[in-house]
């Protein structure tokens, strides 16, 4: 089965796309797999921020095969894709690593809710400047809003 | 004041990175991309330790190496991958409250794995998650 596709200008695919669900929610476990994880890790290693670079330096590594076989799938502009996502990685280690700073100056009861609000700024950022690629839906809002009501009771909790 | 101010930064800093994502989308594959991404992660937080963390290199352990492996496998290997993989099917708008549920799964896990208990939060931030997916999933 393959994994790419290439995107549609607007995200609306013909018919359920169960793929897209199965990886999200593949992602959402993985995420939480390497947290449960990660609780044994801060045990062993009591410096988060080099945890976490040891993770994205095996990860890289262990990376390479899997991108080595996609290499032959197109790429339409290699400088400006190249460009997006070294940004997405650059401010999603910064999100890690300000988190951290976060837990080190207060409790995890007042730090996880308001780092619990990205979902609600992704959805924010994106009715705002992926206007033409994204349907930002009253749905897809009360959903959003619905799942991080839920998340900061299970991070409370 | 400062915890606040960072916290809100860690969630503005996610959100940028998935607008990223969605972006980059349009010109790359999401394997290359992920792929870029785990890169330049590596170079920003290399450089973030050996300015301000460098004090804490020497208490790595073979047993630390081996678990903070294990984390990248699951969360960047699978977790980044897959995530940006969902932004290329659904568009970010719906991949993202999915993968936002990140927390209902630790909890399952936690109470799986690691004996946890549940309590009447946890229940209830279960009902409002899984109903926020369902409106998400459901909408025409």
């Amino acid at each position: 089965m393959s994994t790419e596709e290439p995107v549609a200008s607007a995200a609306r695919t013909a018919g359920f796309p169960l793929r897209g669900y199965v990886f999200a929610f593949s992602a959402a476990i993985a995420y939480a797999a390497s947290q449960v994880v990660a609780r044994e890790g801060v045990r062993e290693l009591e410096a988060p921020l080099v945890g976490t670079t040891i993770a994205l330096i095996f990860a890289t590594i262990g990376f390479i095969p899997i991108v080595w076989r996609s290499l032959s799938t197109p790429v339409t502009d290699f400088r400006r894709g190249a460009l997006f996502f070294a940004g997405a990685g650059i401010f999603s280690a910064t999100g890690v690593a300000s988190m951290f700073l976060a837990i080190e100056r207060a409790e995890v009861v007042v730090v996880s809710p308001i780092s619990s609000t990205h979902p609600l700024f992704t959805l924010l950022l994106a009715a705002i400047l992926l206007r033409d690629l994204e349907r930002i839906t009253i749905r897809i809002l009360i959903g959003g809003l619905l799942v991080f009501a839920g998340i900061v009771l299970i991070t409370l909790s | 004041m400062t915890a606040v101010a960072f916290a809100l930064g860690a969630a503005i800093s996610w959100a940028l990175s998935a607008i990223l994502v969605r972006l980059g989308l349009r010109f790359m594959p999401a394997t290359l991309g992920t792929f870029l991404s785990l890169i330049s992660g590596v170079v920003l937080m290399v450089v973030v330790v050996g300015l301000f963390q460098r004090q804490h290199l020497d208490e790595i352990t073979w047993a630390a190496l081996g678990i903070f492996a294990a984390v990248g496998l699951f969360n960047f290997v699978f977790g980044r991958y897959f995530n940006f993989l969902s932004i290329s099917h659904l568009g970010v708008a719906r991949a993202t409250p999915i993968t936002a549920s990140t927390p209902l799964f630790a909890a399952i896990l936690a109470v799986a794995l690691l004996g946890e208990s549940l309590n009447a939060l946890t229940v209830l931030g279960t009902a409002l998650v899984l109903g926020g997916i369902y409106i998400v999933i459901k909408q025409p």
